[in-house]
């Protein structure tokens, strides 16, 4: 039997001992750092740029950036109007588009509009340039000159399936925006206004159908798509979660205390990510659901532990233990290696799966902390019953009857199954990475909606490229315009490519222009001054905000050409973008050479590059997860063997859905390290309890196996279940990379179930039973492959984790306290003479009296202080009175108040009450030797009074004023006295203490009481003197006492701390 | 709201003629503060600041003890700031009582809370700000309060009809602002102003060694934000309309107090939370002495943005000792800091007390600023180091 077992179990009963006893403090800790880590909630916004989902290093990103920063912002807003007639240049839209234009304006942070109403057309008037407004006032005009002018803008390369389609059935305004990027509030501020823009437009001009769209919305679509998943994803997951927990356990109790972990764990998870300032995207916003289903399986786990337990004989609090006991390992190391696996997701290149992989790894650990701490506490302080019954329960009839079948078929499963899993690895190679930005979000959104209408007509997709000339001012080169007009018709010729925006288009223009309009003309400038020229005339005649700054850069130097491309997914579009890199290389000289870049190269690329970086991730992740496992179970070779039926469900999946669905999107290189930290949980469960069994029971593999599928079988089926149900919700999340993510890791879930209950086993007892057939002695050592200072290392590992909670929860106070003593003679008699007197004093019911306490100093200078003194007998003597202590002088302590709970061998609870500042604190009374009140009582002379708070000696009988006494000492009990030991004096008549003296911790006589004047209250003795006289100070301090009030009707509930207020 | 308490206070004092105990105390005071700095801004004065304090008490209770009347008045006289000469009435409360449950109408005071250094779910008072600037002192509030004791808690029910605005000294006096306070015209959130009835409910129980409360507070704020009035060159106190949720819990245990106050707050410029914990040891009759000597560490979150009146506690530690040496006079000595983690600025507090004789009892006060921050708002009181000793007469 192993000893770092021994430890771990030492440890996990402690654990769960000292959270039993200290339940209310667990559950009020747990609910306050809860709640206080939640409010970080508070700080949780959503991203609206999709600049988020790459990371600072992304070499797309930083390639755009810089042509943004060169030329414009490309972030807008792209209006595409469809009139019903199908005529885009009939006078109404016509109208439609001006007004439009002139209101894009007003749009916050729009800096440039670009519409067929304001194309600035240029044409020549002798040698003078004329640029104007391609229509103004286009509703007034006649119908001739309306098509007059359609017929310019339906040949204009800039226009054309770019603001109007070839057909003319649909027109477009495009909005540039250059956002200050300094609140989160700019972008919904602009798309609120866009919105009310398109809808005005549509009210007036009802014939006209507007769709709204650009980058711009798709910003927007990631904050409103994340805030509507967390509002509909949540609640589903609630339910599911609630259905299933209560469906499983059978107990309101146990579902109310799992939901309150998963739901605290949850908060704990997205207030750390309000705290660290994390902006959440649809992908981390998918944390909560993912941390509600993975909390949920540690609650699960310890619960029908708890169940077997009880159903076993076992009483609650022992049950709680028990499972505590079983499950401590199995469960902090499938949290450890879970956390692992969302840790893994750094390793991405995409921000959002860095944020998923932290937020979730919190919310596991809390779920962690929880589950050992508030989920035992909740359990205890809530009513939970559980029949016994030595009848196994159906589910682990069922999961016997598996065991038996694997038991029956190792060779012929392990064939199966790998056959199985082969074909499915096969398939592997044929799936394609794939996908399509604008279809990340489903029909659901607005966004996806209009932009699908949109691409009917526009392409959605520009690819960029910023062409450099050779010197300064060598975009009006001759040679480097041909060669921009090649490349310009080369895009053109490409199928994907719907519109090519380039300066050599508009230098062909100008050149006609200026050439008498003259159609042959139409072509490249021919002379450097000349094309510098035109370029200069036109420039000077383009009015605010349409100028060529986003075409040509500020020296000159390099112009800009955008190729839309039309409906294309992340394949085609590296196909295009290869096809262009290798004309490029062909036809154009070196220094002209330029890469694409552009939002659609970046989500062109992102998904393979995450698949890289993650490989990396998930390698690390795998070899971190399997040598915990080797630690956790002390073997090498189990551990290197737990990495087969962990391994082959992901790369299952991955087959599997190459034959359902063929292509993946960015999502799929996170699913790997995800899903492993996920299923290594069920291998941790069935490998943990398999080892135990063979190591403490010294089982055989055939039976540990049927052990293990007993113990663990039902809960790793629940949560397979609770697991795949959880991931499951995901596929009604309106963002596709959710939608994705859900289905893979739901299957890898359901087949390492599959493998672990059928594969693993198998795997086991071949590799055992000729482990058998090798070492005859019938136990195996498992350990004969590891090193001796493995179990030392993994205990430390886990004693570290656990420092923190060790060092709160190990105090001494946890000792057992009852000590058993031998009565001899002297003490029984000394404990009934005492016994005799106190409860000869018993029964009063409650008691009001009050008193001055005179304070003498040793040169006899006296203070006095009034008192009263309220009683609550309890009867029980297990028990201590209820005391409530009034101060009416000296004045300026007027009303203070002290409230006593006593107990006996516990502290007593005592609050204070502070009339000028009206407080009530509640103080320690550890301070039982300290003085009351300046006096010579201590706290302990007025409290300790109570029966058991002492060990008794019958002295000796001696003869005291005249009476004969008893004289017994009595030793306190309880913690933190002053006094040794101290002597009482109880007089043989009436059984009263007529004196009593007080040994300091040094063991000498410290202070001397004198009990006098005795009256009798029909039956009930009281002294009405008590002098207590301190020798080694030469202080003392008398109580006088005025008559006592028996039974005048107090209640218990007048001694509690609320009404300490009203006492004056 | 006011005159049918006063009402009903009036016909109840009549009614004690004939019933119940009564008692007339209260205490004189002779206060003077010595600051030994040039004040920071030229309007104020200098050297020593000389006042005094007269608190009357009325205290009456039915025969059955069900009805119970307080009146505590305050008044201090100051002799070099009008603002700071004013009076109060701290208290005039009528309370009955029934059992399980209690009813009180009238002018109260009410202290919720565990902590020292900063009293955060402390909602009900407002502060008087002239008589000390740590709070501690509040003005009388005006309230109807229904109070139900259950086994299982005490429940506390508010309506705070009236709201009660802020002191601040006068121009002349210390403790000054950079531009004077002009308390006579505040502005408000509501447009009830001060007549906007505040709401409050509290639960207050114990379980074993944890003390918990839990409050709601929906209402006018008791912390001032301070407006710029050009024309006027003076600052104009605003109070928002503020939704309050807070928690306090104190853990007691051996000579361990651990306390932590926590509150989240919602006003129309900022939701933020705030807290601030720690814990309290006492080591009990030090070498064998009667003295206690007591460790305090608090620490002090805020996390209020500029929507909210600034608090300089926002990031802070509080580092005490409280000396008791339970003698026949009650002396005590309770110093400390509050340090900034981030700016390093002190705020450095000694008060000691003892009583002489039945009927008299000193109090000495130091008061220090250290490495005041410009923005920040001790940053006014840089220069406003004092020593304070007070002497009370009880009758």
């Amino acid at each position: 039997m192993s000893k770092a077992f021994q430890l771990i179990d030492r440890f996990a009963v402690r654990l769960a001992r000292k959270v039993l006893h200290l339940r209310w403090l667990v559950v009020a800790a747990a609910f306050a750092v809860a709640m206080a880590i939640g409010t970080g909630v508070a700080n949780l916004e959503f991203a609206n740029n999709y600049r988020v989902f790459f990371s600072d290093e992304n070499p797309e990103l930083t390639a755009f950036e810089n042509l943004q920063a060169t030329y414009t912002k490309n972030d807008n807003f792209l209006f595409v109007l469809q009139p019903a007639d199908g005529n885009a240049f009939s006078a109404s839209t016509i109208a439609a588009v001006e007004e439009l234009t002139d209101a894009a304006w007003r749009i916050p942070y729009a800096i440039r509009v670009d519409s067929i109403s304001n194309f600035q057309r240029s044409y020549g008037d002798g040698d003078d340039l004329i640029v104007e407004d391609l229509y103004r006032g286009g509703a007034g005009m006649s119908e001739a000159e309306r098509e007059r002018r359609a017929r310019i803008a339906l040949a204009e390369p800039l226009l054309r399936n770019q603001l109007v389609t070839p057909d003319g059935v649909a027109t477009a305004v495009n909005v540039v925006l250059q956002y200050p990027e300094q609140s989160l509030t700019e972008v919904p501020e602009a798309v609120a206004h866009a919105r009310s823009l398109r809808d005005s437009i549509e009210s007036i001009y009802p014939q006209i159908d507007v769709s709204l769209t650009g980058v711009s919305m798709l910003n927007n679509a990631f904050a409103e798509t994340g805030v509507s998943d967390l509002g509909t994803l949540v609640p589903v997951m609630f339910g599911v979660i609630l259905l299933l927990t209560l469906v499983i356990l059978r107990s309101a109790t146990a579902t109310f205390a799992t939901l309150l972990v998963i739901v605290l764990s949850t908060m704990v998870g997205m207030g750390w990510a309000g705290f660290a300032g994390i902006k959440l995207t649809p992908i981390s916003g998918s944390a909560p659901i993912v941390i509600l289903t993975l909390a949920i399986a540690d609650s699960i786990h310890i619960l029908l532990s708890l169940r077997t337990a009880m159903r076993n004989g076992l009483g609650k609090a022992e049950g709680i233990v028990e499972a505590i006991r079983l499950n401590f390992l199995p469960v902090s190391i499938t949290s450890l290696t879970t956390i692992i696996g969302f840790l893994a997701l750094n390793f991405s290149d995409s921000p959002p799966f860095w944020h998923l992989g932290n937020i979730t790894a919190v919310g596991i650990f809390a779920a962690w902390i929880l589950s050992l701490t508030l989920l035992p506490a909740m359990i205890r302080l809530l009513p939970y019953r559980e029949k016994q019954s030595l009848e196994a329960s159906a589910g682990e009839r069922f999961m016997g009857r598996v065991a038996d079948f694997v038991i029956a078929n190792p060779g012929r499963l392990l064939l199966s199954m790998g056959a199985a899993m082969l074909v499915l690895v096969a398939f592997i190679p044929s799936i394609d990475l794939n996908d399509q930005w604008t279809k990340y979000f489903d029909e659901r959104i607005e966004f996806r909606r209009e932009t699908d209408q949109a691409l009917q007509h526009f392409g959605m997709y520009p690819i960029e490229y910023s062409l450099p000339a050779a010197t300064n001012g060598g975009v009006s080169d001759p040679e480097y315009l041909a060669h921009l007009e090649r490349f310009t018709d080369f895009l053109r010729a490409q199928p994907e490519v719907t519109h090519v925006y380039s300066l050599s288009d508009i230098m062909k223009r100008l050149n006609k222009n200026l050439h008498g309009d003259d159609p042959a003309y139409y072509r490249t400038p021919q002379g450097r001054e000349e094309a510098a020229q035109y370029l200069l005339l036109y420039e000077l005649s383009l009015p605010y905000g349409l100028d060529l700054n986003d075409r040509i850069n500020i020296d000159k130097s390099a112009t800009r050409v955008s190729a839309t491309l039309g409906d294309v997914n992340s394949m085609q579009t590296r196909e295009f973008l290869a096809r262009s890199d290798a004309w490029m290389h062909q036809n154009l000289p070196a220094w002209m050479q330029a890469g694409p870049t552009s939002a659609q190269v970046m989500f062109t690329y992102i998904a393979g590059r995450n698949v890289n970086n993650m490989v990396t991730g998930t390698l690390v992740a795998v070899t971190l997860i399997a040598l915990i496992l080797m630690l956790a179970l002390q073997s090498v070779r189990l551990g290197a063997l737990s990495l087969v039926p962990n391994g082959l469900p992901i790369l299952a999946t991955f087959g599997a859905w190459s034959l359902i669905v063929g292509e993946v999107g960015f999502s799929v290189a996170t699913i790997a390290s995800i899903s492993l930290g996920i299923i290594v949980d069920d291998t941790v469960h069935l490998l943990s309890k398999y080892v135990r069994s063979r190591r403490e029971q010294g089982r055989t593999a055939e039976d540990a196996i049927r052990h293990a599928f007993k113990n663990v079988g039902v809960a790793i089926i629940v949560n397979t279940v609770i697991l795949a149900a959880g991931f499951l919700v995901l596929l009604t999340s309106s963002f596709k990379v959710n939608v994705d993510m859900g289905l893979l890791t739901a299957l890898a879930i359901g087949f390492a179930l599959v493998l672990d209950f059928l594969f693993l086993p198998a795997l086991l007892l071949l590799i055992d039973r000729a482990g058998e057939r090798k070492e005859s002695t019938g136990v195996i050592d498992m350990n004969d492959q590891s090193t001796a200072t493995q179990p030392a290392v993994s205990i430390s590992a886990l004693v570290l984790m656990f420092g923190l909670a060790v060092a709160l929860l190990s105090s001494p106070a946890f000792a057992a306290n009852a000590v058993v003593r031998d009565a001899s003679d002297t003490e029984r008699l000394g404990f009934q003479i005492a016994a005799r007197s106190d409860r000869s004093d018993r029964g009063f019911g409650d008691s009001e009296v009050e008193l001055e306490m005179i304070l003498r100093n040793a040169a006899g200078k006296e203070s006095r202080r009034k008192l009263r003194i309220a009683t609550f007998e309890i009867t029980d003597e297990a028990v201590g009175d209820k005391s409530l202590v009034v101060f009416d002088s000296p004045n300026d302590i007027k009303g203070t108040a002290l409230l006593s709970h006593a107990r006996i061998l516990d502290p007593d609870d005592q609050w204070l009450f502070l009339p000028a500042l009206k407080r009530v604190k509640r103080i320690s009374s550890a301070n039982k030797s300290g003085p009351f009140v300046g006096s010579e009582f201590a706290f302990e002379d007025f409290t300790a009074l109570e029966l058991n708070k002492y060990d008794y000696d019958w002295l000796r009988e001696e003869q005291h004023d005249g009476r004969t006494v008893d004289v017994i000492e009595r030793t306190p009990r309880y913690e933190n006295s002053g006094y040794t030991r101290q002597v009482s004096y109880i007089d043989r008549d009436v059984y009263q203490v007529r004196k009593v003296e007080f040994y300091d911790r040094r063991g000498d006589l410290l202070k001397t009481l004198t009990l006098d004047d005795y009256r009798n209250y029909g039956g009930v003795w009281r002294s009405h003197r008590m002098s207590m006289v301190n020798h080694q100070t030469g202080k003392s301090t008398d109580l006088v006492y005025g008559d006592f009030r028996f039974s005048i009707g107090l209640a218990e509930s007048e001694f509690v701390k609320g009404r300490l207020a009203r006492l004056r | 709201m006011i005159r049918t308490t006063t009402a009903t206070i009036i016909a109840l004092i009549v009614n004690i003629a004939f019933a119940g105990e009564w008692d007339l105390t209260g205490f004189t005071g002779v206060d003077t503060r010595a600051f030994w700095q040039d004040a920071r801004f030229p309007r104020q004065h200098d050297g020593i600041d000389l006042s005094f304090i007269l608190q009357p008490e009325f205290y009456w209770r039915s025969d059955n003890g069900a009805q119970r009347v307080s009146i505590v008045g305050f008044g201090r006289l100051d002799f070099q700031d009008d603002e700071r000469s004013h009076g109060d009435l701290r208290e005039a409360l009528w309370g009955y009582e029934a059992g399980s449950w209690d009813f009180n109408a009238g002018i109260g005071k009410v202290f919720w809370g565990v902590t020292e250094s900063r009293h955060l779910v402390d909602v009900i008072n407002q502060t008087d700000f002239v008589e000390d600037i740590d709070g501690e002192d509040k003005l009388g509030q005006p309230m109807i309060n229904f109070n139900l004791q259950k086994d299982y808690g005490r429940f506390e029910f508010y309506a705070l009809p009236w709201f009660r605005e802020r002191t601040f000294p006068g121009a002349e006096g210390r403790f000054g602002l950079p531009l004077p306070v002009d308390i006579d015209d505040p502005l408000y959130e509501s447009s009830d102003e001060e007549k906007h009835v505040d709401f409050a409910f509290r639960y207050s129980h114990y379980f074993g060694d944890l003390d918990l409360g839990l409050h709601l507070f929906d209402g006018t704020s008791r912390e001032p934000g301070l407006q710029i009035s050009p024309e006027a060159g003076r600052l104009i106190p605003t109070y928002g309309q503020m939704t309050q949720f807070g928690v306090d819990l104190q853990y007691t245990r051996d000579a361990w107090l651990w306390k932590l106050e926590a509150i989240g707050r919602d006003t129309s410029a900022d939701t933020f939370a705030a807290a601030v914990g720690g814990f309290e040891y006492t080591f009990y009759g030090v070498r064998e002495s009667a003295i206690d000597i007591g460790l305090l560490m608090e620490y002090q979150y805020d996390g209020r943005d500029a929507g909210s009146p600034p608090t300089p506690f926002d990031n802070d530690l509080f580092v005490g000792s409280r000396i008791a040496f339970n003698d026949a006079s009650d002396s005590s000595i309770l110093a400390g800091f509050t340090i900034d983690v981030d700016s390093h600025e002190t705020f450095l507090n000694l008060e000691a007390e003892r009583r002489l004789g039945d009927r008299f009892s000193a109090e000495l006060r130091l008061r220090s600023v250290v490495n005041a921050k410009r923005g920040s708002p001790l940053h006014a009181f840089e220069q406003d180091d004092y020593v304070q000793l007070r002497l009370n007469w009880y009758y």
